[in-house]
C-alpha cells in the first residue's frame, strides 16, 4: 500500500512538473488521481475483509472444546450461611460463621448459657407524683450523686371543720341573746342580734297648705291646731313650721309641740325670726323629740310679739289658743280654748326607712396547704325578705370580696336557710398565716321596723392531703428474649422524708398486674441515703419478661402533710440465663442455578460436637406459613443425641420444603437443644448447610484451546430424540467448567452429548 | 508540490485560472462521490460472499416424521438463506423459506425418505452459494 502510494506521489510530481509545460492536462490529472484513491479504498476493504474472515476462520480452527465428563445429579452443592448466626438463646463463644461454611478443623463454638446480662431501665412512667430531675437511663446506671427524682403528689385528704370562736359588732347592731357555742351545729338554737337603723326618711304631719285667713297672736299667747301623727315607729319631730308673719318690724316665735291628751308641752323649738313677709318659718327643736305614731298632738307657736298666724277651715275644736302663756318659758297651754281653725302649722318628723344588722365572725383553722375550703352559714332573720350579704374575708387581697369565691348573697326570711359556698382555687387566701379567718353577715331590709338576725350555724371547712404518694413504673426494654432462669432486681433509693412506706413491684405479664405478695414483690419503710433492695425472682422468672420487656414499680407512701421526693439512685435487673441454646441461621438457595419448579425437596446437614450427652438436638427451620419454626414434615424430627464428639445431623424437609423456603429462596434454619437443664453444654459447629434435591444434569467442559470458548448449544442424543438446549456458559483457556442443569434429565439409556461453541466447533461425549 | 501551487496561486496572469480551478474541484468532488457509491455497489456482494459461515450441529435422521432434520448454526458475519438442499448430490424439499440472522439457529426439515443404515451426503447451499454439509449414516 505505502509502495503504491509512493509510486503514485511520484507519477503525480512527474505529471505535474509536465503539466507545468502542458496547461491543458489539470483535469486529466485529478481524474488519475481519484481512480488511484478509488483502487486504493476497493483494494483495503477487500484486504480488511480477508483479514477479519480469515482471523475468524483462524479462531475456529484454533478452538478445542471437549466434554469431560456428564453425570446426572440429584442434589445441588452446599448452600451455607453468608452471615452470621443469630444467637436466640445461648452465647456466642469464638469462631465465626465462616468456620462452619466446610467440613474442616474450623469450628465455631456456642454455650447454652454464660453470661448473666445486666439491664438498666429504659424509660418510666409517672403514676403518682410529678418529674422533678434526673434522665433515664443516665440517672439510674450508677450509685452517684445524680438521681431520677420524682416529687410526691397528694393520694389522700383530711378536713377539718371549724366554727367562729368570736364576734364582732358592726355598725350599730346589738347583740341580744345566745352564745357563740350556739354556731356549732345546725339545730336551731341562735345567737341573735338586732339590726340598726341605718337609713331614715322625713315626713309631716299639720297643715301644710296656706291658710286665707290669720289670727293675730300676740306676744305669750299660744296658738296651734289638733293634729294626729302618722303611723310610723321611731318618729323624731324636727321642727315645727307655720305660715305667718309679723304684724309691724320682726318679732320671734317659738314652736311649740304639745301633747294633746293631757296638753303637757313635748318639746319648744328654737325661736325663729319672723318678718312682715308672709311665708312659712320654722322652728328647729335642739332636742328633737320622739314622737308616738298614731297619736293627737298640738302643733302651736308662741311669737314674742304681734304675729299673724293663717289658718284655714277646720273641724269643730281643732284649733287651740291659750292667751295667757309666756314666751319665754312656755308652759302647758291646759286652760286653752278652742275654735274651728285649722292653722297653717305642721311638724317635720323623721323615722328610720331601712335597718341592717351586721355581724362579723372570726376563727382559726389550722395553715395546711388545703385543697378546699368549704364555708357555710345557716341563719335566718325575724323579718322576711331581708336582702342578705355572707363574705368570707380574702386575706390576699385584703378585702372582702364582692363576688365570686368568698361572696354569697340571698333574701332569706324567717326561715334558717343553709348557705354554702366550695373554693377550690386559691382556698389559702381565706385564711391569714396563723390560720385566722373571719366571716361577715349583713342584712338589710327597707323597712321602718326594727328586726333580728339569727345565726343557728356557721362552719368554715378546710380540706388538705394529708397523704403523698410518688409512684413511678420503671420499664426496661431491648432486653434479650432468651429464656431467664433468674431474675435479679436491684433498687437503691432514697426519700426527703423519713419512713414512707415503700413498695418495690414487679409486673407480671402471665397476670397482667404488678405482684402484691410473694416473689417480685417488696416493702420497707424508708431510712437514711441510698437504701440497696434487692428482687429475685427463681420461680417462673420468664413471667416477669416478655419480648425483652419488663417493668418494675416504686412507690412511696406517706401520711404527711408535705410533699416528698422520691429519689431513686441506681436500678438494675440481673438476667441470668437458662441453659439453653438457639441459634438461628439464614441461608438462600440460589434459585438461579436450581429455579423451585425442578427442587423436589431439601436437606440439612450439620456437623456438628457437644460437650455432653444429656439432652437432644434438634435442626428446625422457619415455617413461613406457620411463622414459626417447626420441623413439621421433616423425615426426622426426633432430633438427635450426640456423642460428644464430632456428629453429622442431617434432615431431609420431604415433601413439606416449600413452607420453608419463600419465594427467593430464603431458608432460615435453626439448630436447638430439647430445653433448659442442669449443665451448660458447649456446642461446636464445622458444618451447616442446606441443598436442594433435584433431578438434573452437570456436565464437565474442558477448553484446550488457545481462546475462550462460549458453549451456546447443548445436545442429548439417544436413539430416539436429538434433544437441543440453549446455554451460555464460558469456557476459559486451558480451564474445566462445570454445569449443572435442574431441567434436563438424562437417559437411562445410551446417549450422546454435545457441546456447539459459538464459533461453530463442536464436541461430543458418548455416554454408554 | 506546496511551493509550485502557491506559485500557481500567485500567478497574476489572469482569474480566469482560478476559476476553472475551482469548478474543476467541484467536478472532482461529484465524480468522487459517485466513485464511492459505484464501489460501494460493486463490492457489497462480494463482501456478504465472504463473511458466510454456516455450520450443521446436528443432524438427525428423524424417524418418526421420516425426515431429515438438520440443525444450523449462523455463525458468520451476515444473514443466510438457504436456496437448496441437496442429499446425494439430488435437490431435495425443505421447509423453504429458511432464512437465519446472524447468531440464529433452527431446525431445516428435509422431506426425504431416508434408509437406516444408509450414507447420506448432505450438502445446504446459500443464496450466495455457500455450502455445509458432509457425509451421515443413518441410524
Amino acid at each position: 500500500m505505502w509502495t503504491l502510494l509512493r509510486v503514485g506521489g511520484f507519477m503525480l510530481e512527474a505529471i505535474i512538473k509536465r503539466l507545468r509545460h502542458d496547461r491543458r492536462g489539470i483535469s486529466t490529472v485529478i481524474v488519475v488521481m481519484l481512480s488511484l484513491i478509488l483502487i486504493v479504498i476497493i483494494v483495503g476493504n477487500v484486504v480488511l475483509w480477508s483479514y477479519q474472515m480469515n482471523q475468524l476462520d483462524w479462531e475456529r480452527i484454533e478452538e478445542n472444546i471437549g466434554i469431560i465428563n456428564t453425570e446426572r445429579i440429584n442434589r445441588s452443592s452446599w448452600f451455607v450461611t453468608p452471615n452470621e448466626y443469630s444467637v436466640v438463646d445461648g452465647s456466642h463463644v469464638s469462631g465465626n460463621y465462616t468456620d462452619t461454611q466446610a467440613v474442616d478443623s474450623n469450628y465455631e463454638r456456642f454455650t447454652e448459657a454464660l453470661a448473666t446480662p445486666t439491664y438498666y431501665p429504659s424509660g418510666c412512667n409517672f403514676l403518682s407524683g410529678t418529674y422533678l430531675s434526673g434522665t433515664i437511663p443516665n440517672s439510674v446506671l450508677a450509685v452517684d450523686s445524680d438521681y431520677f427524682i420524682t416529687r410526691s403528689a397528694g393520694t389522700a385528704s383530711a378536713t377539718i371543720a371549724y366554727n367562729p370562736s368570736s364576734y364582732n359588732l358592726l355598725g350599730s347592731t346589738a347583740f341580744v341573746s345566745g352564745t357563740i357555742s350556739d354556731l356549732t351545729s345546725n339545730n336551731g338554737v341562735y345567737m341573735t342580734f338586732r339590726s340598726y337603723a341605718s337609713q331614715t326618711s322625713s315626713g309631716t304631719f299639720g297643715y301644710a297648705t296656706a291658710g286665707g285667713s290669720y289670727n293675730t297672736v300676740n306676744a305669750n299667747e299660744m296658738y296651734g291646731s289638733v293634729f294626729t301623727s302618722s303611723a310610723y315607729s321611731g318618729m323624731i319631730v324636727q321642727n315645727v313650721t307655720f305660715r305667718g308673719r309679723a304684724g309691724s318690724g320682726a318679732t320671734n316665735v317659738k314652736g311649740v309641740l304639745v301633747r294633746y291628751s293631757d296638753l303637757a308641752i313635748v318639746a319648744v323649738g328654737n325661736p325663729v325670726s319672723v318678718s312682715t313677709t308672709l311665708s312659712w318659718y320654722t322652728s328647729v327643736f335642739s332636742s328633737p323629740p320622739s314622737l308616738s305614731a298614731n297619736t293627737q298632738y298640738v302643733i302651736m307657736l308662741i311669737p314674742s310679739g304681734n304675729t299673724r298666724l293663717y289658718y284655714g277651715s277646720g273641724s269643730a275644736n281643732q284649733g287651740y289658743y291659750d292667751s295667757s302663756n309666756s314666751y319665754a318659758t312656755p308652759t302647758n297651754p291646759t286652760d286653752a280654748s278652742t275654735n274651728n281653725h285649722q292653722y297653717s302649722i305642721y311638724c317635720t318628723f323623721t323615722y328610720p326607712s331601712q335597718y341592717t344588722c351586721e355581724v362579723e365572725f372570726t376563727g382559726t383553722a389550722n395553715t395546711e396547704s388545703w385543697t378546699q375550703l368549704n364555708w357555710t352559714i345557716d341563719s335566718s332573720f325575724t323579718t322576711d325578705s331581708v336582702t342578705a350579704t355572707l363574705q368570707l374575708y380574702n386575706y390576699h387581697t385584703g378585702s372582702y370580696p364582692t363576688s365570686g369565691d368568698g361572696y354569697l348573697s340571698d333574701t332569706i326570711g324567717t326561715t334558717d336557710i343553709t348557705k354554702t359556698q366550695t373554693i377550690t382555687i386559691n382556698p389559702t387566701y381565706y385564711r391569714d398565716a396563723s390560720g385566722n379567718w373571719k366571716i361577715k353577715v349583713k342584712g338589710v331590709k327597707t323597712t321602718n321596723s326594727q328586726f333580728d338576725f339569727r345565726a343557728d350555724w356557721i362552719e368554715f371547712k378546710s380540706t388538705y392531703y394529708d397523704q403523698y404518694t410518688a409512684s413511678t413504673e420503671f420499664t426496661f426494654s431491648n432486653m434479650g428474649t432468651q429464656t431467664p432462669t433468674q431474675l435479679n432486681f436491684t433498687v437503691i433509693s432514697e426519700y426527703d422524708i423519713s419512713n414512707a412506706s415503700v413498695t418495690v413491684q414487679i409486673w407480671n405479664y402471665s397476670s397482667s398486674a404488678y405482684v402484691t405478695s410473694g416473689e417480685g414483690y417488696l416493702t420497707y419503710l424508708s431510712s437514711g441515703s441510698n437504701e440497696t433492695k434487692l428482687l429475685s425472682i427463681n420461680i417462673n422468672p420468664q413471667s416477669y419478661v416478655s419480648n425483652g420487656n419488663a417493668k418494675i414499680k416504686i412507690t412511696g407512701v406517706k401520711s404527711t402533710t408535705s410533699q416528698y421526693s422520691q429519689k431513686i439512685n441506681q436500678i438494675k435487673l440481673y438476667y441470668k440465663l437458662a441453659n439453653i441454646l438457639s441459634v438461628n441461621g439464614v441461608y438462600s438457595i440460589d434459585l438461579s442455578g436450581y429455579p423451585l419448579a425442578y427442587i423436589q425437596s431439601i436437606e440439612i446437614q450439620l456437623r456438628y460436637r457437644a460437650s455432653d450427652s444429656s439432652e437432644r438436638w434438634y435442626l428446625k427451620a422457619y415455617n413461613w406459613t406457620k411463622a414459626a419454626y417447626s420441623d413439621d414434615g421433616f423425615n426426622s424430627t426426633a432430633g438427635q443425641i450426640p456423642t460428644t464428639g464430632w456428629d453429622y445431623y442431617t434432615v431431609n424437609l420431604t415433601t413439606s420444603w416449600r413452607s420453608y423456603v419463600w419465594n427467593n429462596g430464603t431458608l432460615y434454619v435453626q439448630f436447638a437443644d430439647q430445653g433448659p437443664d442442669s449443665s451448660s453444654t458447649i456446642i461446636d459447629i464445622d458444618f451447616l448447610g442446606v441443598r436442594a434435591v433435584i433431578d438434573g444434569a452437570r456436565f464437565l467442559f474442558r477448553n484446550d484451546g488457545a481462546l475462550t470458548s462460549h458453549l451456546v448449544s447443548l445436545w442429548i442424543i439417544n436413539a430416539t430424540v436429538h434433544q437441543h438446549y440453549n446455554i451460555d456458559v464460558f469456557v476459559n483457556s486451558g480451564e474445566n467448567a462445570t454445569y449443572t442443569r435442574v431441567d434436563l434429565h438424562l437417559p437411562a439409556d445410551n446417549f450422546i452429548v454435545k457441546v456447539v461453541t459459538e464459533r461453530g466447533n463442536t464436541a461430543v461425549l458418548a455416554s454408554h | 508540490m506546496t511551493f509550485q501551487i502557491r506559485k500557481l496561486l500567485h500567478d497574476k496572469h489572469a482569474i480566469t485560472p482560478v476559476l476553472s480551478s475551482l469548478l474543476l474541484t467541484v467536478v472532482a468532488v461529484a465524480a468522487m462521490a459517485l466513485a464511492t457509491t459505484a464501489t460501494y455497489v460493486i463490492t457489497i456482494n462480494l463482501r456478504e460472499n465472504m463473511s458466510e459461515r454456516v455450520v450443521i450441529e446436528d443432524l438427525w435422521f428423524n424417524n418418526q416424521t421420516s425426515s431429515v432434520d438438520v440443525y444450523l448454526r449462523n455463525v458468520g458475519k451476515v444473514a443466510i438463506h438457504v436456496s437448496a438442499v441437496y442429499i446425494n448430490h439430488t435437490s431435495q424439499d425443505f421447509d423453504s423459506p429458511f432464512d437465519l440472522e446472524i447468531g440464529a439457529h433452527d431446525w431445516l426439515i428435509i422431506s426425504y425418505s431416508w434408509v437406516s443404515g444408509g450414507i447420506y451426503y448432505v450438502d445446504i447451499v446459500t443464496s450466495r452459494g455457500f455450502h455445509v454439509g458432509g457425509y451421515y449414516k443413518a441410524p
